[in-house]
């Protein structure tokens, strides 16, 4: 099949403007969105450290993933067999395990003892004493963007358990590398918005978008904020008066809504 | 048939450097012997990485753990740290690759390597994973040309292929639950040919005390360590003599268990004829 070729730039010149106002508001949805997948992320890593803890000696599990370009481990769930939290822990690896599983070492145990250096920057995320730790890398790719530990206020984590855990990673790491796509699939989305809304392009970027809201499997609330965003892109796109407007409108269609209470500016608009 | 002009003509003493590529050793610790220990860094340099003195720091704890296992039994070696880890915690497989491509042209009689790369058996080879092993891969076959001994630590789970411990040119190590630190075992693999102890292993910690460790990461420092014993009597042993003796010290210690548990239930029934003649006679 053939596709059409792209328009010519001086067709497209005129959408710049629809195209750059239009790119705001889905970085809006696009936060909505995201900020929804993290929920999911949390919730998946959360379920398998709970599933780890019920099906291993271990008390208390967590991930520490990479905060990119800081440097520094973010602990986003800490479980137990009864159910994870959320923590907002961060800690620099150097001095941890968790610096040479990022360096590419693989997982290993180790005993622990009572304010033990090598965990001691855990301790805040943590409601126990270990006594023994296994700790394994979490790899996307060729890269190591964080670890997992497993630990045990009394019962003996080694040989046994190490294998396990091993196993472990692989499903956690699964989890963090679908949220990292969908994230990427949405830039590579956005970067693409110009070619879709140029004259005769072959996708509908609204169905696009529709489709793609769907396939992260949202509340349905962000279609209508989809039809809004549309809607608000045409308006704008008459002249900077109507564009003031529409800032004004939408903020007090938030206020109301937050206002509302439980709806928050996500709500239906 | 031994090529004597491939053995390095620097190998003919019996000091004996082993290099131990890790996350750095903690040289204050009390166990270790700070005058047999060095301590280098692979830094990044450009687009390429280089190797400079660094502080005598751990990291992680991890390589002053492996320090302490082949100083407990290769006391006369002199090892080199070189650390892979960046202050952030972070290393590439460009500096891992630097690093073990550092202490083959420096002719280090052992290298340590309990880092490597884990792919998992299931997965598909990545461009980027084909790439560093094949690097890796050609590494290694130098080493084993210049007569550079490399121990990696095979895998933790069934479910992972690690490079470089798979490879044969070099030694790959398993481990195995043995509360004696001499402990070899013939077994060889896919991913490894030999296995040492490396379950609950007592060696040092950071911080100044001892705790016990798991994982095939502290399996190979035992094997690095009675490479370094070989190479300290023989200094120009080739590296199929040092994997012949390893498997030889292997299959005596299994004879010697064998006879022993054969001594064992030979006494045993023995003890249970006098035992069941005596309450006959009774």
């Amino acid at each position: 099949m053939t596709h059409p070729a792209p328009a010519a730039d001086t067709n497209r010149a005129a959408l710049l403007g629809f195209s750059s106002r239009l790119r705001d508001l889905l970085a809006t949805l696009e936060s909505a969105a995201l900020v929804g997948q993290s929920e999911v992320r949390v919730r998946g890593l959360g379920e398998h450290l709970r599933f780890a803890c019920m099906a291993l000696p271990c008390s208390e599990a967590l991930v520490a993933l990479e905060v990119e370009t800081l440097g520094r481990l973010r602990v986003p769930v800490v479980a137990n067999a009864e159910g994870y939290r959320r923590t907002a822990v961060e800690f620099f690896p150097s001095g941890t395990p968790f610096a040479y599983l990022l360096g590419g070492g693989s997982g290993h145990a180790a005993e622990l003892s009572r304010n033990d250096p090598m965990i001691e920057s855990l301790g805040p995320a943590l409601s126990i004493v270990p006594t023994a730790g296994i700790f394994v890398p979490l790899r996307i790719g060729e890269s190591a963007v964080g670890g997992a530990a497993l630990l045990s206020d009394g019962a003996v984590l080694g040989d046994k358990q190490l294998e396990m855990a091993e196993r472990l990673a692989e499903v956690l790491a699964l989890t963090v590398e679908s949220f990292r796509t969908e994230q990427m699939i949405f830039s590579l989305f956005a970067r693409a918005l110009p070619d879709l809304l140029c004259a005769d392009a072959v996708t509908s970027l609204r169905e696009s978008l529709a489709q793609y809201v769907h396939t992260l499997r949202l509340a349905p609330t962000y279609k209508d904020r989809l039809n809004l965003a549309l809607a608000v892109g045409k308006l704008c796109d008459r002249g900077p008066a109507e564009a003031a407007l529409c800032a004004e409108i939408l903020a007090r269609i938030d206020a109301y809504a937050a206002g509302l209470g439980g709806v928050g500016s996500d709500g239906v608009a | 048939m031994t090529n004597e002009s491939l053995v390095p003509s620097s190998r003919t003493s019996k000091t004996v450097r082993v290099a131990l590529v890790d996350s750095g050793v903690d040289v204050s610790h009390p166990s270790l012997d700070r005058s047999k220990l060095r301590s280098l860094h692979v830094v990044r340099q450009g687009e390429g990485f280089a190797i400079r003195p660094d502080e005598p720091i751990d990291r992680s704890g991890h390589g002053t753990a492996c320090a302490g296992i082949i100083q407990r039994l290769a006391p006369f070696a002199e090892i080199t740290s070189v650390c892979v880890l960046s202050p952030e915690g972070r290393c590439s497989r460009d500096g891992l690759l630097a690093a073990v491509r550092h202490c083959v042209r420096e002719e280090f009689d052992v290298v340590n390597l309990s880092l490597g790369i884990d792919v998992p058996k299931g997965a598909p080879l990545r461009p980027t994973d084909y790439k560093s092993i094949v690097e890796l891969y050609e590494i290694a076959d130098f080493a084993y040309t210049a007569g550079v001994v490399l121990v990696a630590a095979g895998p933790n789970a069934t479910a992972f292929r690690t490079y470089p411990g798979r490879f044969k040119s070099l030694i790959g190590v398993g481990r195995a639950t043995s509360d004696d630190p001499e402990f070899l075992q013939t077994e060889i693999t896919v991913d490894y040919e030999i296995l040492a102890p490396g379950n609950d292993v007592v060696a040092p910690a950071l911080g100044g005390g001892e705790r016990r460790w798991t994982g095939t990461s502290f399996a190979a420092p035992h094997v690095t360590a009675h490479v370094a014993r070989l190479r300290a009597e023989r200094p120009r042993m080739t590296i199929q003599e040092i994997k012949a003796a390893l498997h030889a010290l292997a299959a005596r210690r299994f004879g010697r268990e064998l006879a022993r548990q054969t001594v064992d239930s030979t006494v045993e029934r023995t003890d249970a004829g006098a035992r069941s003649e005596h309450g006959g006679a009774g």
